[in-house]
């Protein structure tokens, strides 16, 4: 009987970070769920939050790639979200550039900027790096925001430029008609709202193009490539002296991860009928770095839960029937401590818009003590996968010699724990 | 878009024109004003990342608590003691306010350290968490501060000097000369605003004194060395480094409450607003070089200030030096004054490219290698 | 006694060194012939290992006419210096190039890094150096010269010739460490390891690119004498394969196990010659004696 609790236990504490994982989900899914019930427009919220799950999950991951896998902090993300956003956007609706095609020529220009940011990145040391691709985002913040002559929609002669891509195709005959048309009435009846066929259509497109992302990224990440990306993070100079071009590696994974980052943008853009630059300043940035940080750095499975996690969050405490059933004001007037408050001429004006952040930070500044790694920390690497390429003879002998039975079959392996357990 | 020859003389002279006429002592005095603040803004960060080395991006929220603390203290104040009118210089006092702020300011940093940094340096985290860190202890404050006060308006009259200062002292420069061919030249500089200029050279200097030439100074600068010599060495290095987060938040306060004295209105994101442009000083400057800091603070005030005066004065009228370059070129950008705040950028940029160390810090510091 | 050009693996000729004022290396000169054990002894701060990383080309050599490059004086003085350089005309000094660096002939002192690595020559560091959280296994197996899972493409397209060559490289890898008498350690991370364990591994990431020149900064450091016999017996099944060239304090080792020794002090070569030779230099015995250091 004993055995039996211990070897429960012991299951547990194998799992503390599924627990931990779940106390933090949790709340937060009570959280959204509440503002689901509280929303009239509920599969709308349910649409729209995934689809900007969708899109921070394709920026954490671009992220990740440069700082959980390669090291280099670039605190300028927002820029290529941007370049990617507005490029699109740009050719497509003064240059008549077919919406495909302009994609790809955004791609490509987000990628270009993003070579160009491995060029410093050689010199600098990590947080002025970090600087300076703040001040790049800016910068080129400024100029979307700014440039009156080049930038700006004639039209209506002011920098936020209508998507006119998203716009026309969200209207078009078979996109502008609700689900419910279509004969699907479930939604209506159920008093969960409506939604546009564009919507669901968008969610589908994102799904793809996330599961694509997240595949192209695994390929590089269990490749002989991305395992010398792993010891670059490590230790470049070691790489450097069994002759590899530390430089070269560098450059094409910021590349790699500004093209993604741009997809990222393309995607962001396609979700509002028009863009503002002051969108895009460094708080997005910090964003993705609060959701890899939380979520885990160094695997996409640790990006995605991060980002759905602090994504749920944020959009449940956005809820306006939220906003207005947690708000509370402290002050003179308040029982016990309103005589303190006076003195201390305090107001505390308690809203979720602000306290979320309040929280949000807490719970980096709390994960950055006690769990660095994050919620899904980067997987242990075993050998499995290079003795797999053995024969067995191969693998037999070289098992013998670390002295471990992983080469038993299971029933053989069962066997010997039971007569083990009796020996205990 | 072709202007013909005479045209385009035309807007040439208009141009050279009201290039003589700008107001120079203006917009050097503006520009003078402007590169106190920095200065005294800056000491801060400069001592954080020098001793501490890594980027402090919670400095933006001790800007903002420095200037919220302040008008706090006057709440206080004048609701515990009778408004009285010969008691308004002890209550609307600028330099009790500013005390205040310093104290209070200087208690966040305190807390940041005992909370979040000495934690993270005891796990021996690599610099990046340290900063990343400071992004959430930036947004924690930002967002108390913002339930709890808001966005504030003007607070009820300007504080006063201790003293009566401003009677003895008749320290408000206006002067005002104008002339056929030079425009209007004129400086309005009042009293605030030249203590701003002469507090924060005080304070670089006592600072520079303190890390140069005090025994303290030198137990900050073998911490920064290496932490783990300085305490084999007899150095008590967790209380210097106490003292160094609450001086540096603390100076930041004063200057902050000093600061939003000049400002008529006051919010949550103010800090934040500045946060670039004092980074672009600090290394522009070199860090740990304070007093390389009041250089590159001119620097960047007056290259602003420049730009400002490119962007708006010269910008659109007939004779603007924008259609004076499309002329020329054919084509140009846009001259709008958004950009003016893009010049502390492009500066820190061109810096950390060209020259990372600044013009007074060393070269070591900077390299990407351990 | 003749040495013929393909007896030799590394020919290092008047390698001047400046470090801002400092002089580490002042017309170095040696010769290391193929497939021995060559050892490079001398006090602390004779240019040893700075000589090592001219050679593998982690430092470039200066030219002994520059100019005394700016101390780190006065920062007042450098900006002043700054200043005054932006505005005076620099006169062209010819630059004559002095002394260079052959491996096996070739001339690689203008190398870059990891290019002067590839070209045979591998090296190891004073303070042991590893992948903390990889595996011993993929320690080994990140070494190898020119992977073809390490091209960006390669990663998508070329899925098969990959999974041949890691099949190969792992093979090779357990070689190694069969040979090193490490094979037990294969799937703990480097942070798990022993600092013997970890030199070992160091050496044994060099093996598996089968160096034909193997550069050992002071290997005996921080090991006990059993495990440093056992290591140098390892490096001596090495030489048939390979030249060692090594930097080491230890002069038991030294002694016994080299076929030629270079001393250096104060950034030059003082002597060269077998063992024997050396134990009875009276040059060698002042220089360590510190007769005017």
């Amino acid at each position: 009987m004993k055995n039996k609790i211990n070897k429960f236990v012991n299951r547990i504490k194998g799992h503390t970070e599924l627990i931990l994982g779940l106390s933090l989900a949790l709340p937060i899914i009570l959280l959204y769920l509440f503002g689901l019930m509280v929303t009239p427009r509920k599969t709308y919220m349910v649409i729209s939050t995934s689809l900007v799950i969708l899109v921070f999950f394709v920026g954490a991951i671009s992220l990740d790639l440069e700082v959980g896998s390669v090291g280099l902090p670039n605190f300028g993300k927002v820029a290529f979200f941007a370049i990617g956003a507005y490029t699109s956007t740009l050719l497509y609706n003064y240059f008549g550039v077919p919406f495909p095609v302009a994609v790809v020529i955004a791609l490509i220009v987000s990628s270009g900027f993003g070579y160009l940011i491995s060029i410093p990145a050689v010199k600098l040391r990590a947080d002025y790096f970090a600087i300076m691709t703040i001040a790049g985002g800016e910068v080129i913040r400024l100029i979307l925001q700014y440039e009156q002559r080049w930038l700006w929609d004639p039209t209506t002669n002011t920098q936020t430029i209508a998507n006119l891509f998203t716009a026309r195709v969200s209207t078009s005959h078979p996109f502008n008609k609700y689900l419910s048309d279509f004969g699907i009435t479930i939604f209506k009846d159920l008093g969960l709202g409506t939604i546009f066929i564009w919507e669901l259509t968008l969610l589908i497109v994102f799904i793809i193009i996330s599961i694509l992302v997240y595949l192209f990224v695994q390929q590089i990440r269990k490749s002989p490539y991305g395992r010398t990306l792993r010891a670059i993070r490590e230790d470049d100079i070691t790489v450097t002296s069994v002759g590899k071009d530390v430089g070269k590696f560098r450059w094409q994974v910021t590349t790699v991860s500004a093209f993604i980052a741009g997809i990222a943008g393309v995607m962001y853009a396609t979700l509002f009928n028009s863009l503002d630059a002051t969108n895009f300043t460094p708080g997005l940035t910090f964003q993705l770095y609060y959701l890899i940080i939380i979520g885990g750095l160094g695997n996409s499975k640790g990006a995605f839960a991060g980002t759905t996690l602090v994504t749920l969050f944020l959009r449940g405490t956005a809820v306006r029937e939220v906003q207005n059933t947690i708000k509370f004001s402290l002050d003179s007037d308040t029982p016990i401590i309103g005589s303190i408050l006076q003195i201390l001429q305090l107001e505390l004006d308690v809203n979720p818009f602000n306290l979320r952040f309040v929280i949000l930070g807490s719970m980096l500044i709390a994960f950055l003590l006690f769990k660095p790694a994050g919620l899904i920390p980067e997987p242990r690497i075993d050998n499995e996968k290079y003795l797999k390429l053995l024969t067995p003879e191969e693998r037999l002998r070289s098992d013998e010699a670390v002295g471990v039975r992983q080469s038993l079959t299971e029933k053989e392996r069962i066997e010997v724990e039971k007569t083990e357990e009796s020996v205990l | 878009m072709r202007r013909n020859k005479p045209e385009k003389f035309l807007n040439g002279s208009k141009l050279i024109m009201s290039l003589i006429a700008i107001d120079v002592l203006s917009h050097g005095a503006i520009a003078l004003v402007y590169a106190g603040k920095l200065v005294l803004l800056t000491v801060g960060l400069n001592m954080i990342y020098s001793v501490l080395k890594f980027s402090n991006f919670s400095h933006a929220e001790w800007i903002t608590w420095g200037m919220f603390s302040s008008w706090w203290g006057l709440q206080i104040l004048t609701f515990v003691i009778p408004w009285d009118a010969s008691m308004g210089f002890i209550i609307n006092n600028l330099f009790i306010q500013a005390t205040f702020a310093f104290i209070m300011v200087g208690i966040l940093g305190l807390l940041s350290e005992i909370l979040v940094f000495g934690r993270l340096r005891k796990l021996k985290a690599n610099p990046r968490s340290f900063t990343v860190a400071s992004i959430g202890i930036g947004l924690v404050i930002r967002n108390l501060l913002a339930m709890v006060w808001g966005d504030f308006p003007t607070p009820i009259s300007p504080p006063k000097l201790p003293f009566g200062l401003e009677n003895i002292i008749k320290i408000s420069i206006t002067f005002t000369y104008r002339h056929p061919i030079l425009g209007t030249q004129s400086i309005n500089l009042t009293s605030f605003k030249i203590i701003i200029i002469v507090i924060s050279i005080i304070t670089v200097l006592f600072i520079d004194y303190l890390f140069k030439n005090t025994k303290f100074g030198i137990a900050m600068r073998a911490t920064s060395d290496s932490i783990d010599l300085a305490q084999v060495s007899g150095i008590n290095t967790k209380r210097i480094i106490f003292y160094t987060w609450f001086i540096a938040a603390g100076i930041t306060g004063f200057g902050a409450a000093i600061v939003r004295a000049t400002q008529g209105r006051f919010g949550s994101t103010d800090g934040f607003s500045m946060l670039l442009p004092i980074f672009a000083v600090v290394i522009l400057g070199g860090v740990g070089a304070f007093r390389g800091g009041i250089i590159s603070a001119f620097i960047i005030a007056y290259s602003r200030e420049i730009a400002a005066i490119i962007l708006t004065e010269f910008q659109k009228k007939p004779g603007g030096l924008e259609y004076a370059i499309e002329d020329l070129l054919g084509f140009t950008i846009s001259f709008s004054p958004g950009y003016m705040d893009g010049i502390g950028f492009v500066v820190l940029i061109l810096v950390l490219l060209f020259r990372p160390q600044g013009i007074f810090g060393s070269v070591e510091a900077t390299r990407a290698r351990v | 006694m003749e040495r013929t050009q393909e007896d030799v693996s590394l020919d290092a000729k008047d390698i001047y060194k400046h470090f801002g004022g400092v002089r580490a290396l002042h017309g170095t000169s040696l010769v290391v012939k193929k497939n021995k054990i060559i050892s490079l002894i001398g006090p602390n701060g004779s240019g040893k290992t700075t000589l090592f990383n001219v050679v593998t080309c982690w430092l470039k050599k200066t030219n002994p006419q520059e100019k005394k490059d700016e101390t780190d004086e006065n920062q007042k003085n450098k900006f002043l210096m700054w200043l005054t350089q932006k505005f005076e005309r620099k006169e062209k000094v010819e630059e004559i190039d002095v002394g260079h660096v052959l491996f096996e002939d070739k001339r690689i002192d203008g190398l870059s890094t990891h290019e002067a690595a590839l070209t045979g020559m591998l090296r190891t560091f004073q303070t042991t150096r590893n992948w903390p959280k990889l595996t011993v296994l993929e320690n080994l197996l990140v070494a190898p010269y020119k992977q073809t899972g390490e091209s960006f493409l390669n990663i998508f397209f070329r899925g098969k010739k990959i999974k041949e060559e890691e099949r190969r490289n792992t093979l090779k890898a357990l070689q190694i460490l069969e040979f090193l008498e490490i094979t037990h350690i294969r799937d703990q991370l480097g942070e798990e390891l022993s600092g013997g364990q970890l030199k070992l591994l160091a050496i044994g990431r060099l093996l598996i690119s089968s160096p034909r020149l193997i550069l050992l900064d002071e290997p005996m450091a921080g090991v006990n004498p059993t495990l440093g016999n056992k290591i140098m017996d390892k490096i001596v099944e090495l030489k048939k394969d390979s030249t060692i060239f090594l930097i080491e304090h230890n002069m038991d080792v030294v002694f016994n196990y080299s076929d030629e020794i270079f001393v250096m002090a104060r950034g030059k070569i003082i002597a060269s010659g077998t063992p024997n030779e050396i134990q009875e230099n009276k040059k060698v015995i002042e220089a360590y004696l510190g007769a005017d250091y």
